[in-house]
């Protein structure tokens, strides 16, 4: 698998990710997650996850999940691609942390 | 669905979704994907210098394919350089010209960053440098450029922006800028890309513009040079072919042909002839046929866009003066979710943010996260801007609720 890759075990076996480096202001990053094979996200059930965890989220049109994390705003799809805007620190491993703690079980997601 | 007349000599269009990113990057003809193939499957060698027959021939073909690039520009082959980019070749005047602290420099609020970042960086070195304002639709005012210009070196502008589209009159601004005696340099890079360009009898000193966005590959590009501006300019970069004679003591720069200093060290020859083959292509287009699909395009794309309750247009509201490229957004979504939405669910690809003009974006939209842009060309059908309106108009209406 190429070097840049992010592996994320959601349960299934392992998954690869790659995380993309989107045009952005200032010192927030903008980042935009895919995975490298096709992924099939249970959006409720992370979105049942993220309203536990007192985050704003909702689903929206049944097919996009649209989350507030800390600074970071984001949309994600079943697929597993997700936009993630207005992430503190400007980096793709603060990117990655985010993403990865919405999708698997973590402490805080 | 009717293709357009354009589309089969671009065998990378998509069979499904719509290419919508044509100011970043136009496909690649056939034409110049075979120049390519054909240099390393029958060439492969070095150029100029070279006894052997084959590096001759394949120095002829580079040859060649500076002449089609000058016929592009209605200029002379001994006045175009290649470059890698047009960001490059405007990069190599302004590191290469005699700055000294005082000297003054123009440039504009709607510059891509190729052409804004080389002139803001001479301010460490003590020149001036002032940014001219557009109108609220992407235009230069000449009487304005005129006034700025007063007691400038250099005026640098864009021929067409790629973010609103505008398309500048280049034959005022260049009159009004040199008007004082200020070298004009131009970034052609969207321009070219879509209209007949003729620099010959302008007040241009440099035109510089890349091949990734006339048909031919990336890493490739060109710049016109007046005799004037070549006299001024120390090439910054220096290597195999800059020299005429070297020794410890020094180095006698080689000056003829002009274009030879600017082009040291082996050069993109596949590139370059790919370069070539996509301005032969251009060349050989029907000129006429093309500025009615282009018309037709933006006609249909402008109207459909207007429609949309709750979109902003930023660029020019009408046909004149414009290029089949539209910069929007829409109130209460960010540009990337917006685009993302317009790929994932529609198959549209755009480009999303600021589109390295952030000071455009700020000036004349006041939005520092830019917005999304579609970008038709000549292989683009009036289907791809069916479903570019129809989505967005669906976007919207979602935004409202």
């Amino acid at each position: 698998m190429p070097g840049n890759d992010r592996i994320l075990d959601m349960g299934g076996g392992p998954a690869a990710f790659v995380v993309l480096t989107l045009c952005s202001y200032g010192d927030r990053g903008d980042y935009q997650v895919l995975p490298r094979q096709a992924v099939s996200l249970d959006l409720h059930a992370i979105l049942d996850r993220l309203k536990a965890a007192g985050r704003r989220a909702a689903l929206d049109a049944g097919t996009r999940l649209l989350a507030e994390i800390g600074e970071c705003r984001l949309m994600l799809y079943s697929e597993g691609r997700a936009v993630m805007e207005s992430v503190v620190p400007d980096t793709s491993d603060a990117a990655w942390e985010i993403y990865s703690c919405m999708l698997a079980p973590c402490a805080d997601p | 669905m009717i293709r357009s007349p354009f589309a089969p000599f671009f065998p990378s269009l998509p069979d499904s979704g719509s290419y919508l990113d044509s100011a970043a990057k136009t496909l690649t003809c056939s034409a110049a994907l075979e120049a390519q193939q054909s240099f390393y499957r029958e060439f492969d060698c070095n150029i100029e210098r070279g006894i052997y027959a084959r590096s001759a021939m394949a120095s002829d073909m580079v040859e060649g394919a500076r002449t089609e690039v000058a016929v592009l520009l209605a200029s002379s082959p001994e006045r175009i350089s290649f470059a890698p980019s047009t960001t490059h070749a405007l990069n190599s005047i302004a590191l290469g010209l005699p700055w000294r602290a005082g000297m003054k420099v123009v440039t504009t609020v709607l510059e891509h960053h190729s052409n804004f970042l080389p002139w803001l960086a001479l301010r460490r070195r003590g020149v001036e440098v002032a940014v001219l304002r557009a109108s609220p639709d992407g235009f230069l005012d000449p009487d304005d450029m005129r006034k700025a210009c007063d007691g400038a070196f250099l005026a640098a502008f864009t021929h067409a922006s790629n973010v609103t589209g505008s398309v500048q009159d280049l034959g005022a601004l260049a009159a009004a800028a040199s008007s004082g005696g200020a070298f004009v340099v131009v970034d052609g890079a969207q321009a070219l890309s879509h209209s007949e360009v003729d620099i010959s009898g302008l007040c241009v000193d440099a035109y510089a513009f890349s091949g990734h966005k006339c048909f031919g590959p990336t890493g490739t590009g060109a710049l016109f040079i007046s005799p004037e501006l070549r006299e001024a300019l120390d090439p910054a970069i220096l290597g195999g072919g800059s020299a005429s004679d070297s020794s410890p003591e020094g180095f006698e720069a080689v000056k003829d042909p002009p274009h030879s200093a600017l082009e040291p060290g082996t050069q993109n020859i596949a590139g370059i002839l790919g370069l070539g083959a996509a301005a032969a292509f251009r060349l050989g287009m029907d000129h006429d046929l093309r500025r009615r699909h282009a018309d037709e395009i933006t006609a249909r794309c402008l109207e459909g866009l207007r429609g949309i309750e709750g979109l902003e247009l930023h660029g020019p509201s009408g046909m004149r003066s414009r290029l089949p490229v539209f910069s929007f957004s829409v109130e209460g979504l960010s540009p990337h979710m917006l685009a993302m939405r317009l790929d994932h669910e529609y198959g549209l690809m755009t480009r999303s943010g600021n589109h390295c003009a952030p000071t455009l974006w700020r000036t004349l939209f006041g939005r520092s996260r830019g917005g999304v842009r579609a970008s038709f060309h000549d292989y683009s059908c009036m289907a791809d801007v069916d479903l570019l309106i129809a989505a967005m108009g669906r976007i919207a209406s979602d935004a409202r609720k």
